[in-house]
């Protein structure tokens, strides 16, 4: 990759990148950085059109920099937690307690619904990116989905009250 | 809550785009622009020590001057005395 389609591939896929790393880290500060080392990633290591999309080996590159923050801070022991319940969400605007709401759920789920439903990867997409199976990252999303029906089960309530 | 509410709940979370500083920091542009428009994230406590720090080395700078000039004169007064009152061994015959 020369430094006219690395500078083309950066334009392109900078605020996805960004966006996501974000959305993971709760951080702008984190976010730059996060996906700084994505983008150098690419740029030492290049790029084989084999290896699928490139915007999800960027997500790829994005994913495990977040994680490796995570787990310098320890914050990765719980990965998945199947059992997990995200608590309601009462009292906010919507896109607070959507916020909220997503930053709650643990870090595996979080990830492919971010991939989803923000960044409208595919499931095989977000299988590459976050290194696991399709019937996994389905698994996950299912999970996820639940866990944020559930939490923002009172803003449904306040909306209908409202109509 | 159905699919299509959570999602249209999902949407109302928005993210920003990528500040320019990442453009900065990952195309790497020369160093002469970075002086131009660069900036350096400085960490308050840092500041406030740098900060002391100058305001320190100048106050104690400023207060030493009169007092350099007054050891200068000093020594020069002590040299002086020594060689008044050196006794005669050391006198410039004894040397020559």
């Amino acid at each position: 990759m020369d430094r006219d389609e690395f500078r083309a591939a950066f334009e392109l896929h900078k605020n996805a990148v960004y966006r996501f790393a974000w959305r993971m880290t709760n951080s702008p500060e984190a976010a730059e950085d996060v996906a700084q080392e994505a983008f150098l990633s690419l740029w030492k290591g290049g790029f084989d059109t084999s290896r699928g999309e490139l915007r999800g080996y960027l997500f790829g590159a994005a994913r495990n920099q977040v994680r490796k923050r995570w787990r310098d801070a320890s914050r990765w022991a719980e990965l998945d937690e199947d059992a997990f319940v995200v608590p309601a969400v009462d009292g906010f605007e919507t896109s607070e307690a959507v916020e909220a709401a997503v930053r709650a759920l643990p870090p595996l789920q979080r990830e492919v619904l971010v991939l989803s439903e923000y960044e409208d990867l595919s499931l095989e997409e977000i299988a590459r990116a976050v290194g696991a199976e399709v019937g996994t990252v389905k698994s996950r999303l299912f999970r996820a989905r639940e866990n944020l029906r559930r939490a923002l089960s009172p803003l449904r309530e306040v909306n209908h009250e409202r109509r | 809550m159905n699919d299509d509410e959570l999602k249209h709940a999902l949407r109302q979370w928005k993210a920003p785009d990528a500040p320019a500083s990442l453009e900065r920091r990952v195309l790497r542009e020369p160093w002469w622009r970075w002086l131009l428009t660069g900036s350096v994230r400085v960490p308050v406590p840092a500041l406030i020590a740098a900060a002391v720090l100058v305001v320190s080395l100048y106050a104690v700078r400023t207060q030493r001057l009169p007092i350099s000039c007054a050891s200068g004169v000093g020594s020069m007064k002590y040299v002086a005395m020594v060689v008044c009152h050196a006794p005669s061994h050391y006198s410039t015959d004894s040397v020559m």
